[in-house]
């Protein structure tokens, strides 16, 4: 069983949004648009009431419910294992059942025919609805069987009973999570976790319990405590007259179950089998051990023939880069459906692109489109095909970026990064120069046009960055007759290329040249034009230009310069002044604004 | 086409039994799974009340839905609406065709029963009744015709019918024949339907109920002798001969009793009162009934209670009133302003409130049980129930045609299993008059000469 659709409406930021979900995939998105209310919401509605926070005027749209607000989330469940509603009988038949609907796989639709229709498998659907009563200042959530539109407070609904939302085993791990405390019985986490999947060892609980009582040292028995309290106890006696003993002891806990469980912490065994509280570990160890934990709980959940569905928050969070990966795919062996959400280009790129999702929210209406809804393979150009194949880290961090430029090409994306590397090291570099976060997109084979196209299906802000030269000119036609064309373009100024744009940033080191810059040079003068003719005619070279980059790190001005192009591109591209009096810009025919730097030029 | 197991008999024949004999046999076979249940249901709230109490009591074991027709088509409606193109939940409202309305799509009763008939012919739906309900069983057959009948053979296609009927206790004045039992008989042999006629009665073995039964159904005058019938001129000596039975011969009028009338007017409440004046003059101690309204009758007191005027349907501006309300009053108060609240509406209109008082009405009718010892009601509500007595009051004006006379009058006495009383409005040459009055034999006058006397100047004295 999966949930291949959630629909939300007043669902916090969400006004209106559905979500189509693959049966494992990730989450991408900027800061607040809304990843984390999909999985919370998923949660919300399959989990048990305390697995996520009690509901709250946040909850819902706007955040101020008035009695007639409603929120709702509506997830429709498919693979059933069957598309005949009578051999799913706990989810279709009887009075309090789910409509059979069908799911188009192919189109990502649903249809509500009475009989299945060609290619479609059996789906149900369930939703639930929130309230919030202001006579009794209370919030009041139904989970129902979803048959249409209604207001299940006031027009009566088919409840969903917990057997069947638990036959969805979904379970969230929210980003803000205590690992040491879902390590451990002290917290209820753990032993919600462990009661949901009938794995508390209640036996063993009990044979401590009896040990406790009985197998423990004694403090009250030993001196000087014991004359304390004996003299205490003969007092007491002479007071109210009882006869036996009423003899203070002191033992671990209160000695019921209840307690016994409570005061179990997790230990790890460290050098020389010490115990260490996990609370004591490092924070990374810590959460990969819970995570295996639950993940363990996961295929326990599975061999026995049971649904397992895991919404994970950031489960990159405190772990190694080099293990995002093999989380990923850990996450989806152990797992029948993951949906995750993640900051991690890295975490990102271990899905096929079908399976990420592109998470947008402008004004309350969320959009979430699959990065491809075709095989990569079907992509001509083999330079966009890259941005999901080779570049695919790159490509989501793009996505997910404040700012996008889009480089000419290999060189310009290369040039341009190392640039902002430089800027961003800049002792001085927020001093002077607000820098926004901006990322460049990996361009090849001078493909700036379908690479901006590409990225424009989600980005329609990305700005491409082109050079003033002649193949500059037929990018930049190219581009504006386009659709859609980009709304702004940056231009290098008359006939320049990248290399012109690093030779006006290395420029302020020719007054005095270092190692790096003579050795550039080879000996010729130290002028601009032959800083430029240098960098062109070594404009593969990678090593010498990271070589001249670091090195003109020691000289001030070219910092200065590089930061002051980073924040020039980024203001330019977040319609911001830039700071350089150089930029003048004119808009093309078709309305895209055109904007040249005319103080980087060829000489 | 799926079995059907069908009775066809008089009142008292034992259908009932009948009913709860074949399901208990066949529950046990054919329900196999857990989820499986059998779906009982009736026309009317009032056998469905009785139907449950049935099968609580014969076959407490086997898992049972028991509801309306019309309830169980609006909830297989609801769930499978948008299939139909309906997002919003279906109500019943009056002769409405899927209208969109503040309280979802208001449809009526005829429109939803056509629609559910035709959800029944898909596979799919087929499959997940058939699934969820392997038996139907329907008590009081003879009630449904029309859509109804449709509604019913569209769900013989999908389980097993056990169904009940008897064709002279369909009450419905403008359906000429039964339908429903037409339909029975005509089904072929071999086509999976086995009916089965009972004609022994089993309720009741007094001879009197028996013959007087026996000639409304066969329309021929009884030749011997029938149940009482007793004219009354006016309310006072119908009241004196209900004390008579009730107190002066209260051996062998013991046990559960009913009032039963045509049709509710003001002719039984001035017996009623009679009854408790003359109680009260001869120092007896009072009879309490408990007196059961039709829905409409209910509803229209509910009306003028809550001030809820007959205007436009959108007409504006209900407030509550202020005098102290019945339980069912307030509760309807309630929750029309709950969900006025609930639907942010500022103003409530009076079609708001006749909605909640509808609702409201119907839950009781669908809920309140009958446990009362002793009870005033319809023929209509009667209907399927037994008493050890039952007193019948036929007033001056009866609107039926004769043959719906004979049908009101036949289920009246039939519903009684020791004793059964005709006290007729008017003298002995009315019922003479009346072709219907007339085939139970001769009438006798409330009072004996002389005894009348002494009655009607006691009683006129105050």
């Amino acid at each position: 069983m999966r949930i291949c659709q959630v629909e939300f409406r007043n669902f916090r930021g969400i006004r209106e949004g559905c979500v189509v979900l693959p049966r494992h995939g990730v989450l991408l998105g900027a800061n607040n648009a809304g990843k984390t209310t999909v999985v919370e919401a998923l949660a919300f509605l399959f989990g048990r009431e305390r697995m996520v926070s009690p509901i709250s005027d946040w909850d819902f749209f706007e955040g101020a419910p008035r009695p007639d607000s409603r929120f709702f989330i509506i997830a429709t469940l498919t693979d059933f294992g069957s598309n005949d509603p009578t051999a799913v009988p706990d989810w279709f038949i009887g009075q309090e059942a789910a409509q059979p609907v069908w799911w188009h796989e192919k189109s990502k639709t649903l249809s509500t025919e009475l009989d299945p229709p060609e290619g479609a498998v059996l789906a149900a659907q369930v939703a639930m609805a929130g309230r919030f009563d202001d006579e009794a200042c209370e919030f009041e959530t139904i989970r129902y069987f979803y048959h249409g539109e209604c207001d299940p407070f006031t027009d009566g609904c088919s409840m969903v009973p917990w057997r069947l939302l638990r036959q969805v085993g979904l379970f969230l791990l929210s980003s803000n999570r205590d690992w040491d405390k879902l390590l451990s019985f002290r917290s209820s986490s753990l032993l919600k976790l462990i009661r949901e999947y009938d794995a508390l060892p209640g036996r063993a609980v009990d044979v401590l319990k009896k040990q406790l009582r009985t197998d423990v040292a004694k403090i009250e028995e030993s001196s000087p405590l014991s004359d304390i309290l004996e003299a205490a106890t003969r007092e007491l006696q002479s007071f109210l007259l009882i006869g036996q003993s009423s003899k203070m002891v002191y033992r671990p806990t209160t000695l019921d179950a209840h307690a016994v469980l409570q005061s179990l912490v997790a230990h790890v065994a460290g050098q020389g089998d010490v115990l260490i509280p996990v609370a004591k570990h490092g924070a990374g160890m810590v959460s990969l051990q819970a995570f295996l934990l639950l993940l363990a709980f996961a295929e326990h959940r599975r061999e026995s023939g049971q649904n397992f569905i895991l919404a994970a928050e950031e489960p990159e969070l405190h772990l190694h880069p080099s293990l995002h990966q093999r989380l990923v795919h850990r996450i989806r062996s152990a797992s029948v459906q993951s949906i995750v959400t993640t900051q991690s280009p890295n975490v990102a790129a271990g899905y096929q692109p079908q399976e990420v999702i592109f998470v947008t929210n402008a004004n309350g209406k969320m959009t979430a489109d699959r990065l491809r809804t075709e095989p990569v393979s079907n992509i001509r150009r083999n330079s966009v095909r890259n941005l999901y194949l080779v570049n695919r880290a790159a490509f989501y961090e793009a996505i997910m970026g404040c700012v996008v430029l889009v480089p000419e090409g290999q060189y310009d994306y290369e040039w341009l990064s190392l640039w902002q590397r430089l800027a961003q090291s800049y002792r001085d570099s927020m001093k002077s120069f607000d820098l926004r976060p901006t990322s460049m997109l990996p361009t090849s084979d001078a493909a700036v046009a379908e690479t901006f196209r590409e990225i424009a299906r989600f980005r329609q802000d990305a700005v491409p960055v082109i050079d003033g030269d002649s193949p500059g000119d037929s990018y930049l036609a190219d581009l504006v007759a386009g659709s859609p064309a980009p709304g702004k373009i940056i231009r290098y100024g008359d006939r320049a290329a990248v290399e012109c744009l690093s030779a006006w940033i290395l420029e302020p080191a020719l007054s005095s040249p270092r190692e790096g810059m003579k050795s550039l040079l080879g000996g010729s003068r130290a002028t601009l034009r032959n800083l430029q003719n240098a960098i062109l005619a070594r404009k593969k070279d990678r090593e010498m230009r990271e070589t001249i980059v670091w090195e003109c790190l020691a000289t001030d001005g070219c910092c200065e310069r590089a930061c002051e192009l980073l924040h020039d591109l980024a203001a330019i591209a977040s319609n911001g002044a830039p700071s350089n009096a150089g930029w003048h810009s004119h808009s093309e025919p078709n309305g895209t604004v055109v904007h040249v730097a005319s103080h980087v030029r060829r000489v | 086409m799926e079995d059907i197991l069908a009775v066809v008999g008089q009142a008292g024949t034992g259908k009932t039994r009948w009913l709860m004999k074949q399901v208990g046999d066949l529950a046990p076979r054919i329900l196999t799974a857990d989820h499986q249940r059998v779906l009982a249901i009736t026309r009317m709230h009032g056998s469905r009340r009785r139907l449950q109490t049935n099968l609580s009591e014969h076959c407490p074991s086997i898992p049972c839905s028991i509801t309306t027709i019309d309830g169980f088509a609006l909830s297989i409606l609801n769930r499978w609406r948008r299939s139909f193109g309906y997002t919003r939940p279906i109500q019943p409202a009056g002769d409405a065709v899927f209208q969109e309305t503040v309280f979802g799509t208001d449809a009526s009763f005829e429109e939803i029963l056509i629609k559910s008939t035709e959800l029944l012919r898909s596979r799919t739906v087929k499959a997940v009744i058939r699934e969820s309900y392997p038996i139907v069983m329907i008590d009081e057959l003879q009630d449904c015709h029309g859509r109804l009948l449709e509604f019913v053979k569209a769900l013989s296609s999908c389980s097993t019918l056990i169904v009940a009927a008897d064709e002279f206790q369909l009450l419905d004045s403008n359906v000429p024949g039964c339908p429903a039992v037409e339909w029975l008989r005509g089904m072929e042999e071999g086509s999976g339907c086995r009916c089965k006629e009972l004609t022994r009665c089993r309720r009741t073995a007094v001879q009197k109920i028996l013959a007087a039964a026996e000639c409304l159904r066969s329309n021929i005058a009884a030749e011997g002798e029938t149940i009482p019938v007793i004219c009354c001129p006016d309310y006072g000596p119908a009241a004196y001969k209900i004390i008579d039975v009730l107190v002066f011969n209260a051996r062998s009028w013991h046990g559960s009793t009913a009032i039963i009338t045509p049709s509710h007017d003001g002719f039984i409440n001035e017996v009623l009162a009679s009854l408790d004046c003359q109680l009260e003059k001869r120092n007896l101690k009072r009879i309490s009934w408990f007196h059961e309204v039709g829905a409409r009758e209910e509803r229209k007191r509910l009306h003028h209670c809550l001030g809820v005027g007959c205007e436009a349907p959108g007409s504006t501006g209900w407030t509550a009133p202020i005098e102290e309300l019945t339980p069912a009053a307030s509760q309807i108060v309630a929750r029309t302003q709950r969900f006025a609240r609930l639907r942010g509406l500022q103003d409530i209109s009076h079609c708001m409130v006749a909605r909640h008082i509808d609702s409201v009405v119907h839950e009781r009718r669908a809920y309140c049980g009958h446990s009362q010892k002793r009870v005033v009601t319809t023929v209509h509500g009667a209907k399927n129930r037994e008493f050890d007595n039952v007193i019948i009051i036929w007033p001056y004006r009866v609107t039926s045609d004769s043959e719906q006379k004979r049908r009101l009058l036949y289920n009246a006495i039939t519903r009684s299993k020791r004793n059964c009383m005709l006290l007729v409005r008017g003298d002995s040459k009315r019922v003479q008059k009346d072709p219907v009055l007339s085939l139970l034999g001769p009438a006798k006058p409330a009072f004996l000469p002389r005894p009348k006397k002494k009655a009607a100047s006691g009683g006129k004295r105050k």
